[in-house]
C-alpha cells in the first residue's frame, strides 16, 4: 500500500481550517499539516487608523475572545503613553472589573468549547446511550452548558454593556459606573456559575477540588460529573498516551492569584518579551508566520499557565502523561473552577467611590513602540502598536492560535502539528487539534 | 384672511415705532399710551395686540431676529464661497441697520441694557434664536467644508458680531466720519482673515 | 401557523470572512429564545454545533434534492472571485451559486455577511451578500429575491443581537411576512434608534452632555461620539445578554449596525465643526436642531445638573 494523504475539513472548530495527514503504509500519521483559510486582513485595515479607533477594530478579530484583544489593545496603548513619559492613571476598581469581564469571557469560552466541541467527540468513539445526554442539540449537558455560558457573560454586559464586541476598556479606565446592585447581580451569577461547575462538572465542592495535587484522589472523591466523564472515556479510547507535543510551554501575563508568567523549556524560567520572534520564512503550506521563544515552539493556553504556575496537580499529571490530550483538556476545564472561585473576592474588591476612569493625555501627543500583553481564553496574546502622532504606523498581533497552530520553521514542526504525528485514527488527529481549541480567526485575522 | 394680515401689518406698525421710542427714552421712560398715541390708536386697542410692555419688548426682539435670521438664511444658502458669504453678510447687517435703524439701536439701549425685563422667556438665546441658528449653520458649514478654521462656537461668534455691534454703536453716537457700508468690505475682510483655516487665503 | 404542524423549518448555517462573533452572539440567547428556536428549527448544519454529519453530505442531499433547505444564514462577508473564501472546504462562492435557487430564504447575519464591513476595507472583491457598503453590488446584485419572493434579508450589526437572528427566522417560520427597511433590515427591530430607550435620554433632551467616560451621568452624543440617535437598531429596547446595553454601560454606540460602520472612525469623539455637530439626529434639520438644542440649553434642569444618586 502507498502513503495515503487525508484532507480534512474541521467542524466544530472556530473557523476555517484544514488538516492534512502523511500516513505510512500503516495508517500511522507521519506528518500533519495545519492551513487556516479566510484572511480578512486585520492589520492591513489597522493601519493608518486612528489610535482610539483600535479599541473598537481589534476586538472584532476574534468573536469569542474579542474581549482579550481589546485587553492587550489598551494594554499597549497604556504602555504607549508610558514610554513617552506620561503618567497614566487607572484605578483599582476599572482594572478589578476589566479583569473580572475579561475572565467571564475565558470561562464562558471554556465551557462552551468542552461541551460543544470536545465532548461530542467521544459520541463518536462510543456510541453507546451511556453519554446521550452530551449530543448536540438535545441533551441535557449540551443545553445546559449554553445556558450557563450565556448567563457568565452577562457579567460583561453588566459592566460593558454587551457581548461580544464591547470597548467599554479604554487607556485611563472603563467606561461604566456601576451600581452596587450591579456588583450583587455579577456576585449572583458567579455563585449560580460555581454551583453549576461543582455539581455538573467536577462533582465535589471547589475547594476540595482545588486542594487535590493527585488525579487519582480526583477520581476517588468526586461523585462524578461531566470531567470524571471525560477522564473515562479519555483512559478508555488511550487518550492519555497521544496529543503530546515539544513540553514547551509559555505564559506572557499575570492574572493574580491564579495565573502567573513563566517560560518552560527544559526547565522553568523567567519570561523575556525580547526572546519571542516571528519566524519571517514562509512553510509553503501557510499564510501563518511561525512564532518561537529562543527559537523554540512553544505551547501556550490553560496547560501552559497550569504548569508555569506551578499547580501541583498539573506537575503531578505533567509528570505521569506528559502534555498529552487528557491533560490539555483537563487543564482547559481546570481553569474554570480556578478563576470562577476567585471572581467573588475581586468582585468584594471593588471600591465604587473610586473613578472608573481618569482621563489621560491627548493620544495625538503619542508616538512610538509598544507592547500589550494579557491571556486570553487559548493562551497568551500579544499586541504590537507602532503610532505615529496618535495614528496607526504597524499593528502586529501574536494570537495564542499562531503559537499552537502556526505552521512549521526551519527546525521544528508547529506545536499542535507534532501533537499529532504518531496517531493512527484520523478521528483523533482532530481531537487532538480540538485540545488547542482552535480558533482560525484568531490564526489568519 | 384680510383681517389677519392687517392684524400683522399693525403689530409692525407698533413694533417699528415703539422699537425707535424705547431706544430714544428708555424701555421704563416709554409707556403704553406714549406708545399707542404715536402709533394713533387707543390704549384699549393696544391691548389686542400686546399683554403687556414688556411682552412687546420681547416680541421686537424676536421679531429684529427672525429679520437678520431670515437674511443670513439667504446668503448662506447662496452658491457662493464661503469668504464671499462673510463680505455679504457684513453688507446687509449694515444694511439693515440702514435700512431699519430702530432695530440694531433697540438691540443694543435695550435688550443689553435692560436685562430684567427678558429675564423670562427671553433669557439665553430664546429670543435671538434664529440669528445664533443661522450663525451656527453658516460656521459649521464653513469648518466642514475646510474654510473655517476648528474652535469653539463663542470666539467665533463675537468675531462675527463684535465689530458690527461696535460699528452700530459708533454710526449711533455720530463719531462715524464716513458711512458705515463704506466700512463693509474692510470688516468683512478682518473677519474672514479672523475665522478662515491656514489653508486660505 | 398550519406549517409548524407539517414540519420544522431546516437550516445551514455558513461562514465565510467572520470572527464568529455572530456565531456567538446567537449561542448567547436567553435559553427561553433558544428552545423555541430549536423547537420550530430544524438545525442541518452550523460550523460549531452539528456533530454527527458533515457538511459535504449535507450540501450534496440538498442539491440532488433529498433535503428541503428553507433558510440559508450566512455569517461573514463573501467574495466575488472564485478560491478566496472557504467553508468546510468548498469553495463559498460555489454553495451561494449552487443554493441560491434552492433556499427558500437566505439571510445575513451580522455586518460583515451585511454590508462587507471591514473585511471589505481589505480587497474591493469582499462584499455582502446583497451589498458592498451602500450599494447593490454584492455578490447577489440588484434586485435578487430568493425562492420565498423575499430577497436577501440583513440582521446588521456587529454582531447582530441573538434575538434579531432568532426572532427573524421564527417570524418567517411561523408564516409572517416581515416588513423591511431600504436596507432590507427587518423594520421590527431596525425601525427604532439605538437611542430609543437609551437610560440617559433625559441627558439628551436637556443637552447635558457628559465630557468624559465613566460617569452615569450625561448624554454621550455630544462630544463622546455616540451615533444612538442615528443608528437603527433595537439595542436599548431589546437588551444585550437580557442585561444592558452600550450606551447604558457609558460607552458611545458606534453604529455598528450600519453600512458605513467601518467606513467612519473617529468612535469615541463627536465631529464639531466650530462647536457645532456635523451630524444630527435622524429626521431633523440641522436648523431645527440647533433652535431646539439652544431653548433646551437655556433651561436647567435640576435633577440632571449633579449626581444622579444625589438628586430627588
Amino acid at each position: 500500500m502507498k502513503k495515503q494523504i487525508s484532507n480534512l475539513s474541521l467542524n466544530r472548530v472556530e473557523g476555517e481550517v484544514e488538516l492534512k495527514l502523511q500516513k505510512d503504509k500503516n495508517g500511522v500519521i507521519e506528518d500533519a499539516f495545519i492551513t487556516a483559510y479566510n484572511f480578512r486582513g486585520f492589520e492591513d485595515i489597522l493601519k493608518g487608523k486612528d489610535l482610539l479607533d483600535t479599541l473598537v477594530i481589534t476586538p472584532r478579530i476574534c468573536g469569542i475572545c474579542g474581549h482579550s484583544h481589546l485587553t492587550a489593545n489598551v494594554n499597549a496603548i497604556e504602555n504607549l503613553y508610558r514610554e513617552n513619559g506620561f503618567n497614566i492613571e487607572v484605578t483599582q476598581k476599572a482594572k478589578i472589573i476589566r479583569q473580572l469581564t475579561q475572565c467571564s469571557e475565558i470561562i464562558q469560552n471554556h465551557i462552551k468549547w468542552f461541551y460543544l466541541f470536545v465532548m461530542p467527540d467521544f459520541l463518536k468513539l462510543d456510541p453507546s446511550e451511556k453519554f446521550v445526554e452530551y449530543r448536540p442539540f438535545t441533551g441535557k449537558h449540551w443545553k445546559n452548558a449554553l445556558k450557563i455560558s450565556s448567563d457568565i457573560i452577562k457579567i460583561v454586559a453588566i459592566f460593558g454593556g454587551q457581548w461580544p464586541h464591547t470597548s467599554y476598556s479604554l487607556p485611563g479606565g472603563i467606561t461604566s459606573d456601576p451600581l452596587k446592585t450591579d456588583l450583587v447581580e455579577a456576585m449572583s451569577i458567579v455563585d449560580s456559575t460555581l454551583k453549576f461547575v461543582e455539581s455538573n462538572i467536577i462533582g465535589i465542592d471547589a475547594e476540595s477540588y482545588l486542594s487535590m495535587a493527585d488525579y487519582q484522589e480526583f477520581m476517588n472523591k468526586t461523585s462524578g460529573g461531566s470531567l470524571k466523564d471525560f477522564i473515562e472515556l479519555s483512559f478508555k479510547n488511550g487518550m492519555e498516551k497521544i496529543g503530546k507535543s515539544y513540553g514547551h510551554f509559555i505564559t506572557v501575563s499575570n492574572v493574580y492569584p491564579c495565573i502567573q508568567e513563566a517560560v518552560i523549556k527544559k526547565k522553568r524560567c523567567k519570561f523575556n518579551i525580547k526572546k519571542v520572534k516571528e519566524v519571517k520564512e514562509s512553510s509553503g503550506y501557510s499564510i501563518v508566520q511561525p512564532v518561537r521563544y529562543d527559537g523554540l515552539p512553544m505551547e501556550t493556553g490553560p496547560l501552559a499557565r497550569r504548569l508555569t504556575s506551578n499547580t501541583d496537580l498539573f506537575v503531578n499529571l505533567n509528570s505521569v502523561f506528559s502534555d498529552s490530550y487528557l491533560v490539555r483538556v483537563w487543564a482547559r476545564v481546570d481553569e474554570i473552577v480556578r478563576i470562577l472561585v476567585n471572581m467573588k473576592d475581586w468582585i468584594s474588591k471593588i471600591k465604587l467611590s473610586e473613578k472608573s476612569y481618569i482621563k489621560p493625555k491627548d493620544y495625538k501627543l503619542l508616538s512610538g513602540v509598544a507592547l500589550g500583553l494579557t491571556e486570553a481564553a487559548r493562551g497568551s496574546l500579544i499586541h504590537r502598536i507602532e503610532v505615529s502622532k496618535g495614528k496607526i504606523v504597524d499593528y502586529n498581533i501574536i494570537t495564542p492560535t499562531v503559537w499552537n497552530l502556526g505552521p512549521r520553521c526551519k527546525n521544528y514542526r508547529g506545536v499542535a502539528e507534532k501533537a499529532i504525528v504518531g496517531i493512527d485514527n484520523d478521528l483523533k488527529a482532530q481531537m487532538v487539534l480540538r485540545s488547542f481549541d482552535v480558533c482560525s480567526v484568531c490564526l489568519v485575522h | 384672511m384680510v383681517r389677519k394680515l392687517l392684524k400683522e401689518k399693525k403689530r409692525e406698525e407698533i413694533v417699528k415705532v415703539a422699537s425707535r421710542l424705547f431706544s430714544e427714552r428708555g424701555f421704563y421712560n416709554t409707556t403704553i399710551p406714549d406708545i399707542a398715541e404715536a402709533v394713533g390708536m387707543s390704549v384699549g386697542n393696544f391691548y389686542n395686540y400686546f399683554e403687556s410692555k414688556e411682552d412687546l419688548a420681547k416680541y421686537i426682539m424676536q421679531y429684529s431676529s427672525s429679520i437678520l435670521g431670515e437674511e443670513i438664511r439667504k446668503i448662506s444658502q447662496m452658491d457662493v464661497s464661503t469668504k464671499e458669504k462673510v463680505f455679504l453678510i457684513v453688507r446687509r447687517f449694515i444694511e439693515i441697520a440702514q435700512e431699519r435703524p430702530e432695530l440694531i439701536d433697540y438691540f443694543l439701549r435695550i435688550f443689553l441694557s435692560n436685562r430684567e425685563v427678558f429675564s423670562e422667556g427671553c433669557e439665553g438665546f430664546l429670543c435671538v434664536g434664529e440669528v445664533v441658528t443661522e450663525l451656527m449653520l453658516f460656521l459649521e458649514e464653513g469648518a466642514r467644508k475646510g474654510d473655517f478654521r476648528q474652535q469653539d462656537f463663542f470666539p467665533a461668534f463675537v468675531t462675527i458680531m463684535g465689530p458690527l455691534g461696535g460699528l452700530v454703536f459708533l454710526k449711533g453716537e455720530g463719531i462715524l466720519p464716513k458711512n458705515p457700508i463704506e466700512y463693509a468690505n474692510e470688516i468683512g475682510e478682518n473677519i474672514w482673515r479672523a475665522l478662515k483655516s491656514d489653508e486660505k487665503v | 401557523m398550519e406549517s409548524l404542524k407539517v414540519r420544522r423549518k431546516s437550516l445551514i448555517w455558513i461562514s465565510g470572512l467572520t470572527c464568529n462573533g455572530n456565531s456567538h452572539s446567537f449561542l448567547s440567547s436567553s435559553s427561553l429564545s433558544f428552545d423555541a428556536f430549536l423547537n420550530s428549527v430544524n438545525i442541518l448544519f452550523h460550523p460549531a454545533l452539528t456533530y454527527d454529519r458533515e457538511f459535504k453530505d449535507i450540501y450534496k442531499d440538498i442539491l440532488e434534492g433529498k433535503l428541503k433547505l428553507d433558510f440559508l444564514i450566512v455569517e461573514g462577508a463573501v467574495s466575488k472571485k472564485k478560491t478566496k473564501v472557504y467553508f468546510q472546504g468548498f469553495d463559498i462562492y460555489e454553495i451561494l451559486e449552487n443554493l441560491k435557487n434552492i433556499a427558500e430564504y437566505i439571510i445575513a447575519v451580522g455586518n460583515c455577511a451585511s454590508f462587507g464591513n471591514f473585511p471589505a476595507l481589505y480587497s474591493e472583491d469582499v462584499v455582502g451578500l446583497n451589498f458592498r457598503f451602500n450599494q447593490r453590488n454584492g455578490f447577489f446584485e440588484g434586485d435578487f429575491t430568493t425562492k420565498s419572493g423575499m430577497p436577501i434579508i440583513n440582521i446588521s450589526g456587529c454582531p447582530a443581537h441573538p434575538e434579531w437572528i432568532i426572532k427573524t427566522v421564527l417570524s418567517l417560520s411561523y408564516g409572517y411576512d416581515l416588513k423591511l427597511g431600504s436596507l432590507q433590515r427587518p423594520k421590527d427591530f431596525y425601525m427604532y434608534l439605538t437611542h430609543d430607550g437609551c437610560t440617559r435620554n433625559q441627558y439628551f433632551e436637556w443637552k447635558v452632555e457628559a465630557e468624559e467616560f465613566g460617569t452615569k451621568e450625561g448624554c454621550l452624543f455630544y462630544y463622546l461620539g455616540c451615533r444612538g440617535p442615528l443608528t437603527h437598531s433595537s439595542c436599548n429596547k431589546i437588551l444585550w445578554n437580557d442585561k444592558s446595553s452600550k450606551t447604558r454601560a457609558g460607552m458611545p454606540c458606534i453604529g455598528c449596525t450600519e453600512f458605513d460602520f467601518p467606513l467612519r472612525g473617529k468612535y469615541f469623539e463627536t465631529k464639531l465643526n466650530i462647536g457645532i455637530p456635523e451630524e444630527v439626529p435622524l429626521g431633523v434639520s440641522k436648523r431645527a436642531y440647533i433652535m431646539l438644542s439652544g431653548v433646551a440649553k437655556t433651561f436647567t434642569n435640576h435633577r440632571l445638573k449633579g449626581k444622579l444618586e444625589e438628586a430627588d
